[in-house]
């Protein structure tokens, strides 16, 4: 699953996207006990509705200290976790709240949904500390 | 009882003293007369009485014999003259002021080249053609005024005119243009012997005719269409023993006659003539009542052609005053406090707050309830830190996100606070809602002359609408 934290400045998106081992976490940006890399978004446009941007850096995620856990790492279903990969991309459109749309790496394209949840937005990828989680 | 008696006939003798002694003191009665002919100040506006030359159509009765000067029209002319109340302007003034028009030369030269054409078309019996040019320049003359210059020159055109039309057989079109040319010239005359007998006997005939009742030329009659209300022309003929006057003026047509045996007949017509006329007036002293304009509301700036952001709005808080200090002359100064709102791209990171000075003087026009005005002067502003960045990851992250795409030293431009001066010009339009409270619109624009930091945005166009009092 993933977490994707948006900001948009006119024609320019960015932000973070954060992958979980598992599905149907109760999503708690500051609880990352499942947190299985935190990347950021690069190179994002917005035309209208319509967002695009890659991932930056795929396998040099966020800030890389002690408590980063890599994808292998990832327990207890990090086996079945896709490979990320470089150039990944994300064409999302908003409808009526929620982004619909493909990720694509190389040739494989799949299909991609982004449900809208209440909670404060992420800007770090570092490691949760007392006055973030305040 | 009887201790009130003193005071009481104390106060009676000093009623009495007062009553006595007031009629001597006061400032002798002024007669009617004195009150006019007392001297008028420099400052009188005066009517102004143009007279044309005289016209006298006595020669008509005479058969080209010489006449007595009329003295009756130099006193006249003295007569107007002398009051103080009019400025008067003599028939040799009024021919030189026509002589002085623009175009006038000209326009002269053209019409006296088409009378040679027309003289040597009569002469080589060209006679239609010689009508007509003399008659285009008989019209192009009589435009100019030139039969005022010079009525002899203008008479014997239309009596050369009369005799080609004459030669060519139509008598009635010769008839016609040899009642205009005595018309204009009375003492015209055709040399017997030298000149056509049909023609001289024709122009004898029609002086004849003229001589019993003498034409009154048509620019006795009508008053011509842009004559100003200050100005009155007057135009006389002698007709047998009469002098007669045509008063015109924007008012009317006014006619005074006088019988030239009448002992002081100028200055009785003179007298008759000035009392038709506006005295003329001493012109009022506009005080100019000066005027506090001030105003306040609401500001709006932004700032045009700026490198370094995309057009983003600053609003805020206006005031300004403005003194009239003349009829139409303002000073202005307005002082303003702006913050800014978002850009689009939400590349100012932070508030602008600006401070705008601005002063000069202006012109201001009034109609009814709506006012205009211009104002050329000088801006002086002072501007908050302008922080900006093109980069979204800085725009999002802070510096301690360490975000790999945004180096927050380099990506982010700080331009410290800057003061700028300038040339502006401001216009703005006002309506008064109610007795002295307005409603105005300004708008101000201007130039950067000098800046003490370059911050990357361009210069200033500011919009106020400002709600206002007019104090006395």
């Amino acid at each position: 699953m993933y977490e994707l934290h948006l900001g948009r400045y006119g024609t320019q998106v960015t932000g973070l996207l954060v992958r979980y081992s598992f599905e149907d976490i109760a999503l708690d940006p500051y609880q990352r006990a499942d947190e299985c890399g935190c990347f950021f978004l690069s190179g994002g446009k917005a035309r209208g509705d319509r967002l695009s941007f890659a991932v930056h850096q795929p396998e040099a995620p966020g800030v890389p200290d002690a408590s980063f856990r890599p994808a292998t790492q990832c327990a207890p279903s990090a086996q079945a976790l896709p490979p990320e990969c470089d150039d990944r991309l994300y064409d999302l459109t908003e409808v009526d709240g929620v982004l619909e749309g493909y990720t694509q790496c190389g040739d494989v394209r799949r299909p991609l949904r982004f449900q809208q949840v209440a909670g404060r937005p992420r800007r770090a990828c570092r490691p949760p500390v007392a006055e973030d989680a305040q | 009882m009887t201790h009130a008696a003193p005071p009481r006939a104390l106060a009676l003798g000093l009623l009495w003293l007062w009553l006595a002694s007031t009629p001597a003191q006061a400032a002798p009665p002024i007669s009617d007369a004195e009150r006019l002919n007392a001297p008028v100040p420099a400052e009188f506006e005066r009517p102004q009485v143009i007279i044309y030359p005289l016209l006298d159509q006595r020669p008509l009765a005479t058969g080209g014999g010489a006449v007595s000067p009329a003295p009756a029209w130099a006193q006249l002319i003295a007569s107007l003259s002398a009051r103080a109340n009019l400025k008067v302007r003599s028939p040799d003034g009024s021919v030189e002021a026509i002589r002085r028009r623009a175009g006038y030369a000209r326009a002269l030269r053209l019409a006296r080249t088409t009378a040679r054409r027309g003289t040597e078309d009569y002469q080589r019996a060209r006679l239609e053609r010689a009508a007509r040019d003399l008659g285009a320049a008989v019209d192009a003359m009589r435009e100019l005024e030139h039969d005022v210059v010079d009525p002899d020159e203008v008479g014997r055109l239309i009596l050369l005119r009369g005799q080609a039309l004459l030669e060519a057989g139509d008598r009635d079109g010769a008839l016609r243009s040899f009642r205009a040319a005595l018309t204009i010239q009375p003492g015209l005359r055709l040399v017997p012997g030298t000149d056509s007998p049909a023609a001289v006997a024709a122009l004898d005939a029609v002086r004849s005719e003229l001589a019993a009742d003498p034409p009154l030329p048509q620019t006795f009659r009508l008053v011509p269409a842009r004559l100003k209300s200050d100005r009155h022309i007057l135009r006389a003929r002698i007709v047998g023993d009469t002098l007669e006057v045509s008063l015109q003026s924007v008012g009317g047509l006014r006619v005074e006659r006088q019988a030239l045996s009448a002992p002081d007949a100028g200055d009785r017509l003179a007298s008759r003539v000035w009392a038709c006329l506006p005295f003329g007036r001493t012109p009022i002293k506009r005080r100019h009542h000066r005027r506090w304009l001030v105003d306040a509301g609401f500001n709006y700036t932004a700032f045009v052609n700026s490198s370094v952001v995309d057009l983003f709005s600053n609003v805020g808080v206006g005031v300004n005053a403005s003194l009239l200090a003349a009829p139409h002359l303002t000073l202005d100064a307005n002082v303003a406090l702006t913050n800014s709102n978002r850009d689009p791209n939400e590349d100012l990171r932070e508030d602008i707050s600006t401070v705008r000075v601005f002063a000069g003087p202006g012109f201001t026009w009034t109609a009814g309830p709506f006012r205009a005005g211009a104002n050329a002067g000088f801006d002086l502003a002072t501007l908050s830190d302008v922080v900006t960045t093109r980069n979204a990851a800085c725009k999002h992250f802070s510096a301690a996100d360490a975000h790999p795409l945004c180096n927050h030293e380099r990506d982010i431009n700080r331009s410290g606070r800057a003061w700028r001066a300038g040339p502006a010009l401001a216009l703005s339009a006002a309506v008064h809602l109610v007795d002295d409270i307005y409603l105005t619109l300004r708008v101000r624009g201007g130039l950067l002359l000098y800046e003490s930091v370059d911050n990357g945005l361009g210069p200033p166009l500011t919009s106020q609408l400002n709600l206002g009092y007019a104090f006395d």
